[in-house]
């Protein structure tokens, strides 16, 4: 505690935390457009899995993508928690479908450690690092390698 | 020296970009480190260096200078690969980049360059240099001999430009080969400069004017070629365009197309006056003329008002040449031959085997015959040179040698660059620039003399390795000797002996002409190597004319050396590399501004007008409603009414916007003439093209596009369509073949059509290719019906060209024709009949943005059919279906159609199941073919706004899909790409199809 303490004024990272079962992500603020709530999604037909589908967000079209599935876990329909974060990465914009979102949390980045071999059965590829909160874990997503090519491939192959 | 005298904001801008360059350098050094053999990383690293040199030079700053020229010299020997990466240099670069870092931090902060220890980084890549460079020139024997020249005397720098003595006689055909003009590689010769455009859109309009007169050039001097006797209006016509485009570069202020028009003109007005008959070979010289003039507009940076110089000087030397004589010599104008004949006593003496020492002399990848007139030409200015700098010494406003020593550097510059060494002609054209800067800004050359001796002494430097790698002559040559004696008239020929072959051979070079310039600049050029020569061409003529076949016909000696290396044209081998780079450049040209008809602005205003009436209206029944002055009904009437109104403009709005947007394809196909010809003389075949339909419309943005594929088709056509002349005359066709090119309407699309009466594509050896080139396995080919193994040619990786030509035949090609076209929501077919022909045909749509489509239901989700592919909608009973191949089928009006579910070709989980005893059905059209398509329910047509499904989704397999849309209600729907659809359904193939 007291190191938190003391590391207080170091640099802050703003992160968008949601979680997805009974892990609690983080995203980088910055990176985060905007979070709408869940909406008719056309289903594309033979996109991989975890593409759920697109939307139209304001005249855009946008290609969803359910991170339950990307991440290999069991799908889980849709409730009133359900929601969806717009994300950009280098001009491109995807969503991603979460089972709630939380709050927005500023932590030190000095409690953020390197990722563990294996977090709650998912590989820690698309992991940059977890964060140490008073009571609990916060998983740090990688979100370029998250929508790198190169991933979709072993995944949809898989 | 000081750096007092400098502009203060030059400085400061010196040091922001020495910056910028260090900082593009150091990533650069790093990642080259990781990847030794990334040649595109050392152009990365070069050019910012160079620009550190060329900078640091003009500034005065001495260290710097010398820092980053050793640095330079040694990125450039790694860029050559003669020296590989290895960690030892990259040390040493990188303490040089450091060095000049701190260099430059010391500018900055105290206003020189401190005291920096460069001499250990200095003599660390100079010992590496050396290292190098020693072993290499004893290691190039050149059987050939090679004869030392007395100093090619002539012209004192100042006294030039007096030219013009008899010209030699004309020989006839450049080279006797109807080899077309070729095409120097275009050498960007320095950094862009700003032209003067008067307002906004000014440099627009300049360039699509630019274009619009050049495509006018190209079209009147192929129509002249044809008919070179037409005279009157064409010429009239021709030299017009010359004339314009010479007036309006004059305006902008592009000095390259400005003076390149101007000889052209020149020459037109020549014809014009009928003291000239334009011949095939001016018609070549004045089409590689536009061909410049193109590139030349296309270099030009319309947003920044820039244009890049390019080398411009090989053609107006031609044309001046031309204009002189009366004929046009293409060849590579071997400047001494006329002279050397003249002086027929000394090539007497050359024995008759010279020939095979030719080409003993050309280990260094250069003709040998070049890099002999390079080097006369380098001692020569470099003599001229180092006069011009005495003479300004004392007296620095001396105009005659200020203008003498800029001509020197330019004619290195042109040089250098036609003999492909960048880094000479940069630099020489950088020290150049220095001097018309300072000429003419008027300053006095005194004090510059110093800088410009450093300059020149760097340039010396560069262009004695350069030469002595050239020659690869024992550095021991004493060159030094030959010049003094070299009084103008006299050669004096000195022998030098080479390893192999001791063969005295001896050459003077144009020894009358040069009487008129004695030399007193002999001296000054003493250290050079000396004007080396290797006199085959003269001893091939006389003897043995056959193996060189460029005895071109001179102005000879007038100019003498000067022009000579500059008009030497690229070696041949390097023709069709410019020549493709050449249109591939004209491809790429996109004009971004777009000509309306003044009546189509008017109509849009008109609209724009009642749309705002129109809001009015809407915003007059809503205060009704609110005021509860009118009932419900008659209000609910009215807002019927304006919707309507407003559906009426919109839908009037988007026609004259697409009406806007249309612009035929003529100005695509107008350059498909020139092409042709080009393709023609380059394979040897006849070809006549047949150009339809021109007039058709299309958006301007498929236009801009459509350029490329079909680039690839014509030459496809042409050189693997068509057969030899010969072939053709044994088969019964006229010797000549045949291309179209058309473009028609069809529905709601257009098309365009190449079509060849070659030989035609056998289905049978297509399988045959695919299957030995691993596209398709030996099943998959037998399952194909002829139809679909013509479609392989559209197959990555599919080339059946048994000869690989420089003109097509890569392998790639087709299958990015195909790409281009998909990308613009089009498609490409071809049908084939051995014997008769070849003919592919585009179909594109008329515009990108909206389409009108068909509304069809599959599971719960509606997908939309672009209306242009469906042929019908009908519905079937399922009991008439029959099974064919395991393909169901129907016989619709005595037709067998072939049958698929949609839901199965995009992999939909079946709902329900409720078997039906009718279906609905949607008959696609691709090109000839038709599909029946299964849907659960038809909707109804709409027109749709396509809407990209974006990046992320592009990386997946979307075949089958072309896009998205949004439909009223805010929800999406896909757009099928009805052609996929039908692959899809065709092919068992899967993945492994198109």
């Amino acid at each position: 505690m007291d190191e938190v303490q003391k590391k207080q004024d170091a640099e802050l990272m703003q992160l968008v935390t949601f979680s997805i079962g009974d892990e609690e992500f983080g995203v980088d603020i910055l990176k985060v457009q905007e979070i709408i709530r869940m909406m008719e999604i056309t289903r594309v037909p033979r996109a991989p899995e975890f593409v759920e589908g697109v939307i139209n967000l304001r005249g855009k079209v946008i290609p969803i993508i359910d991170l339950r599935r990307r991440f290999g876990l069991e799908a889980r329909s849709h409730d009133k928690n359900t929601r969806i974060i717009v994300i950009e990465i280098n001009g491109m914009i995807v969503g991603f479908v979460v089972d709630s979102v939380s709050e927005v949390l500023r932590i030190p980045s000095s409690t953020v450690e390197p990722p563990p071999p294996v977090v709650s059965g998912m590989e820690s590829e698309y992991i940059s690092g977890v964060g140490k909160l008073e009571d609990r874990l916060l998983i740090l997503l990688d979100l370029d390698r998250l929508l790198s090519h190169e991933e979709q491939e072993t995944l949809s192959g898989a | 020296m000081s750096q007092d005298f400098m502009d203060p904001e030059l400085f400061a801008d010196f040091i922001v970009e020495a910056k910028e360059h260090l900082e593009t350098i150091e990533p650069n050094l790093l990642e080259l480190e990781k990847n030794p053999d990334n040649l595109g990383l050392l152009n990365e690293i070069f050019r910012p260096m160079h620009s550190l040199k060329g900078a640091s030079g003009f500034l005065g700053l001495n260290h710097i200078n010398g820092l980053a020229h050793r640095a330079e010299n040694i990125l450039d020997e790694l860029r050559k690969g003669k020296i590989a990466v290895t960690s030892g240099i990259m040390d040493v670069i990188l303490a040089a980049t450091d060095a000049l870092r701190t260099m430059i931090d010391n500018l900055e902060t105290v206003g020189y360059e401190g005291e920096v220890e460069t001499a250990h980084i200095i003599a660390r890549i100079d010992s590496i240099l050396a290292g190098e460079a020693e072993p290499e020139s004893p290691a190039a024997p050149g059987d050939g001999t090679q004869v030392e020249d007395a100093p090619q005397q002539e012209e004192a720098a100042v006294a030039e430009d007096a030219p013009e003595s008899t010209p030699a006689p004309d020989d006839g055909e450049a080279g006797g080969q109807g080899r077309g003009f070729i095409m120097p590689e275009l050498v960007e010769t320095g950094p862009p400069y700003s032209l003067q455009a008067i307002g906004e859109g000014h440099l627009n309009d300049f360039l699509e004017e630019a274009q619009e007169i050049i495509a006018s050039l190209n079209d009147s001097l192929l129509e002249l070629e044809k008919d070179p006797t037409a005279g009157g209006e064409l010429v009239n016509d021709i030299f017009r365009f010359f004339h314009n485009l010479k007036g309006n570069s004059g305006i902008i202020g592009h000095k390259e197309l400005n003076a390149l028009t101007h000889e052209a003109e020149t020459l037109l007005n020549k014809v014009r006056k009928g003291e000239m008959v334009p011949t095939r070979g001016m018609i070549d010289l004045l089409l590689g003329s536009v061909d410049m003039m193109e590139s030349l507009v296309t270099r030009i940076d319309a947003k920044h008002n820039q244009a890049i110089p390019v080398d411009i000087d090989f053609l107006v030397e031609k044309l001046q040449e031309a204009v002189a004589t009366g004929d046009v010599d293409l060849g590579p104008a071997p400047a001494p031959e006329a002279a050397a004949e003249a002086a027929a006593p000394e090539p007497a003496a050359v024995e008759p085997a010279a020939p095979s020492g030719g080409e003993g002399g050309q280990a260094s990848g250069f003709d040998d015959e070049d890099s002999e007139i390079f080097e006369e030409t380098v001692t020569q200015q470099l003599a001229n040179i180092h006069m011009a700098l005495d003479e300004l010494a004392k007296d620095g406003t001396n105009k005659e040698y200020i203008d003498g020593l800029y001509r020197s550097l330019d004619t290195l510059r042109n040089s250098a660059s036609y003999m492909d060494f960048a880094d000479i002609k940069v630099y020489a054209e950088r020290t150049a620039g220095m001097v018309d800067q300072a000429r003419k800004a008027g300053l006095d050359f005194e004090m510059m003399v110093d800088i410009l001796r450093q300059e020149c002494s760097i340039l010396e430097d560069m262009l004695k390795k350069t030469i002595s790698s050239l020659v690869k002559a024992p550095a021991a040559a004493e060159p030094e000797s030959a010049p003094k004696s070299g009084p103008a008239a006299e050669p004096v020929p000195e022998v030098k002996v080479k390893a192999e072959e001791p063969k005295p051979e001896a050459k003077p070079a144009a020894p009358e002409p040069l009487k008129e310039a004695p030399k007193p600049v002999a001296e000054t050029a003493a250290p050079k190597p000396a004007a080396k020569k290797a006199p085959e061409p003269a001893a091939t003529k006389a003897e043995e004319p056959a193996p060189k076949p460029k005895q071109e016909p001179k102005p000879a000696p007038a100019k003498a050396a000067e022009p000579a290396p500059k008009a030497a044209p690229a070696p041949a081998s390097q023709a069709p590399a410019a020549q493709a780079q050449a249109q591939a450049q004209g491809g790429a040209k996109v004009s971004s501004t777009i000509r309306v008809d003044h009546e189509k602005l008017d109509h849009l205003m008109n609209l724009i007008g009642e749309l705002i009436i129109n809001r009015n209206r809407y915003a007059l029944l809503a205060r009704s409603l609110e005021e509860g002055k009118l009932d419900v009904q008659a209000i609910a009437q009215q807002l019927t009414e304006t919707t309507y109104a407003m559906a009426r403009l919109s839908d009037d709005l988007q026609d004259t916007i697409m009406k806007v947007r249309m612009v035929p394809v003529s100005s695509v196909f107008a350059r498909f003439p020139r092409l042709v010809r080009d393709l023609s003389r380059k394979s040897g075949k006849e070809v006549e093209l047949i150009m339809e339909g021109e007039e058709t419309e299309l958006d301007k943005s498929v236009v801009e596009v459509i350029g490329d594929p079909l680039v690839h088709l014509i030459r496809n056509s042409v050189d693997h369509g068509l057969e030899t002349e010969e072939t053709r005359r044994a088969t019964g066709k006229s010797p000549a073949g045949k291309v179209w090119l058309r473009a028609y309407h069809r529905g709601n699309s257009v098309a365009i059509e190449v079509e060849d009466d070659g030989k035609g594509i056998d289905p049978a050896k297509m399988r045959e290719v695919a299957v030995r080139k691993n596209l398709i396995s030996p099943d998959e080919a037998k399952n194909l019906d002829d139809r679909d193994a013509l479609e392989l040619i559209f197959m990555p990786g599919f080339s059946s060209a048994e000869t690989i030509t420089d003109i097509s035949g890569r392998g790639v090609g087709m299958d990015v024709v195909r790409t281009n076209i998909k990308n613009l929501k089009g498609a490409v077919s071809v049908s084939s009949e051995i014997g008769k022909g070849t003919k592919f045909t585009m179909t594109l749509p008329l515009t990108l943005a909206i389409i009108d489509a068909l509304m069809v239901m599959v599971g719960n989700q509606t997908y939309a059919i672009p209306l242009d592919a469906v042929s019908e909608t009908t519905k079937i009973e399922v009991r008439r279906m029959t099974e064919v191949n395991k393909r169901k089928a129907v016989t619709l009006r005595g037709e067998v159609l072939g049958i698929i579910e949609l839901r199965e070709v995009l992999e939909i989980p079946p709902d329900g199941d409720d078997e039906k005893e009718i279906v609905s059905m949607v008959i696609l059209q691709d090109n000839d073919r038709r599909l029946g398509v299964i849907v659960d329910r038809l909707l109804e047509r709409q027109e749709v706004v396509i809407k990209p499904l974006g990046a992320y989704l592009s990386d997946f397999d979307m075949r089958g899909l072309s896009g998205a849309t949004i439909m009223g209600d805010g929800s999406v729907v896909l757009i099928l790409d009805p052609h996929e659809i039908y692959l899809m359904a065709t092919s068992q193939r899967g993945a492994s199809s198109i």
